[in-house]
């Protein structure tokens, strides 16, 4: 009887283990090189592209998640607290302007990948993936569940600023058009078995809503390996 | 003597499954936090499922290959990257069907426009619109076509940016004047027609130099132009015509969290030696689904083509699944005692992100030159 108390009480802990892991949301990284604290307005006009430069004149290389990613959604959720949709609003007429969105790498590893070896970067990826390589500029709040277009509490205590660290200068070398490209060249091999536990856990969960006669929509693609390759966060 | 101590027994298992079941509602609750905090997941995914395929919407490239200049990719509603050039070429078009209660009508291919950006640094880009107008009209009345194709150079300019607070645009650019006429091309507007303050009471270009810039401050982003126009304008519209010369500014102070933002604009205009000087003020408001846009614009000068007023307000409801519902009031004020108030009521639909249908209905207190009553509907496609 003890060691199913003890069982259940392991079970318990590692429960909220769990949870407390999964509320750390986002971490939002630049170089290691550079100490900034940003808060959420920052963020926020940095991935527009309203605030183009660091304090010390660099130019800033804002780095997305691909659109479809989780960690994209959860991101734009807590930094725009926006309606889906508005933003493409907002890049259209951009675009109209001569304004392009930031660029996009394939994983959460090709962005700490990056940012790690590129002072102007900033990025961001689950808390769980942040090492010393990269300096947290930023934690975003994992996001309560909700309309998508409720205001967020931008200043709440939620949002807390990471510590200092170094400053460096760097001059602009690196062509954005290069970035997308060798990034999904390079990621796609090490990231392939995390994709594929993924898509697996996926198929699964998709297979049980269909035996039990849940939602399938109009039109949806055949369950296959192929269709989950664009999901992965 | 057996029942109380079986009782005691009873009571001890009682207590023992009492405890053991808080234990266990304890770890389903423990286990139960992750599980909710994944909870918008499912729905999240089956939102994935519903939504169009990533390179229809823009999201992935729509195709891609290498070439010399390095990896040439499509977006849809994004142009086409050209290689490592910093080269990005795009545009927009829009096929209108008009409808006036006096029963005539046209099918208008009005126009379609290029969006060239060549972006080599961070700090420099050079950036044109080129349009092909007037490539197809067919009279519903009349029952005749027209087509006079025909290129304008819109606007073409080269932006050095020097920092946040300062950048300096030399060429042809949009009068930054108001919140219309600083996007008010078809795809990226909610209403088939414009307002007619927008289209009557100044210049939608200058061509001279202009610096602008945006300060950050945790209360909001105050935002500048100033700009001077000292040459002939290039490809200057004929009616009414273009000012030879004018200076400008504008200042803009927006929310941090971009629930509401107002402005304000100046321009003095110099029109065939004529002087005349518009002010104008502006304002957004975004309540979660709502935003509302409002202008008010007052130009007085010597000339009489520039001496009016006007002003509309303007409310866009975005519904469900991009369709919105947009209705605008609009006041205009050409001369005295020759006035005129405007309803447009009506929907646009954004099924993809390139793509808009609109269609809406014009109501007004009289007609005139400029202001017809009926229905305008249009597909606006950005490539």
């Amino acid at each position: 009887m003890r060691r199913l108390d003890l069982v259940i009480l392991v079970a318990l802990l590692l429960g909220l283990a769990a949870g407390k892991a999964a509320a750390e949301g986002l971490a939002v990284v630049v170089h290691p090189s550079r100490p900034l604290e940003l808060r959420l307005e920052e963020l926020s006009r940095i991935y527009l592209k309203q605030q183009r430069f660091w304090p010390n004149g660099d130019p800033i290389l804002p780095i997305n998640h691909q659109a479809r990613s989780t960690t994209r959604k959860r991101f734009e959720r807590a930094v725009f607290g926006s309606r889906p949709g508005s933003l493409a609003d907002y890049w259209n007429r951009e675009y109209f302007r001569g304004v392009l969105p930031p660029a996009t790498l394939a994983s959460g590893e090709a962005v700490r990948r990056f940012v790690a070896s590129e002072p102007r970067a900033i990025g961001y990826l689950p808390a769980e993936l942040v090492d010393d390589t990269l300096h947290v500029a930023a934690r975003l709040p994992a996001p309560a569940a909700g309309p998508a277009w409720a205001p967020t509490d931008r200043f709440g205590p939620a949002f807390a600023a990471a510590p200092q660290s170094r400053l460096s200068v760097t001059a602009w070398e690196i062509p954005i058009g290069k970035l997308n490209h060798d990034a999904t060249a390079t990621d796609l091999v090490s990231m392939s078995s995390e994709v594929h536990q993924s898509c697996q856990s996926r198929i699964w969960r998709r297979r049980l809503r269909i035996k039990r006669g849940g939602f399938r929509p109009r039109g949806s693609l055949p369950i296959s390996t192929g269709h989950c390759d664009n999901r992965q966060s | 003597m057996l029942w109380p101590v079986n009782k005691r027994g009873n009571a001890r298992k009682l207590a023992r499954r009492s405890r053991r079941g808080l234990y266990v509602l304890c770890a389903l609750f423990g286990l139960s936090v992750p599980l909710s905090l994944h909870a918008e997941e499912p729905s999240e995914e089956a939102h994935q499922e519903c939504e169009p395929p990533a390179w229809l919407t823009g999201d992935e490239p729509a195709f891609s290959f290498e070439s010399a200049l390095g990896p040439i990719e499509y977006r849809a509603g994004r142009g086409m990257r050209i290689g490592d050039t910093g080269l990005n070429i795009g545009g927009f078009s829009t096929f209108e069907f008009d409808r006036e209660e006096n029963g005539a009508g046209q099918r208008e291919l009005d126009s379609v426009s290029f969006l060239l950006l060549w972006e080599p640094h961070p700090r420099f880009r050079a950036f044109a619109e080129v349009d092909l107008d007037s490539l197809y009209t067919y009279d519903t009345k009349e029952s005749e076509s027209r087509s006079n194709p025909q290129h304008t150079l819109e606007r073409v300019y080269g932006e050095l940016r020097l920092v946040d607070a300062a950048s300096l645009r030399i060429g042809k650019f949009q009068t930054p004047i108001g919140r219309w006429n600083l996007v008010p091309a078809e795809p990226f507007v909610w209403t088939a027609s414009s307002p007619i303050v927008v289209e009557e009471a100044f210049d939608q270009h200058q061509t001279g130099a202009a610096v602008l810039g945006s300060v950050h401050r945790t209360e909001g982003t105050l935002r500048y132009w100033v700009y001077g126009q000292a040459t002939d304008p290039i490809d200057a519209s004929e009616d009414p015509p273009a000012a030879d010369s004018g200076v400008g500014g504008r200042l803009q102070w927006d929310d941090p969290l971009g629930r509401w933002s107002i402005g304000g604009s100046y321009l003095a205009a110099r029109t065939g030696g004529d002087w005349s000087h518009l002010g104008g003020a502006d304002a957004a408001l975004r309540f979660g689904p709502l935003e509302l846009t409002s202008e008010l614009t007052l130009v007085r000068g010597d000339g009489p083509v520039r001496d009016v007023w006007g002003a509309y307000l303007q409310g866009v409801l975005d519904v469900v699944y991009g369709f919105h519902l947009v209705a605008r009031y609009e006041y205009f004020d050409p001369v005295a005692d020759d006035d005129v108030s405007l309803l447009d009521a009506g929907v646009a639909w954004t099924p993809l992100p390139w793509l808009r249908l609109k269609a809406d209905y014009r109501i007004s207190t009289r007609e005139t030159d400029f202001v017809t009553r009926g229905l305008n509907t249009s597909i606006s496609i950005v490539f």
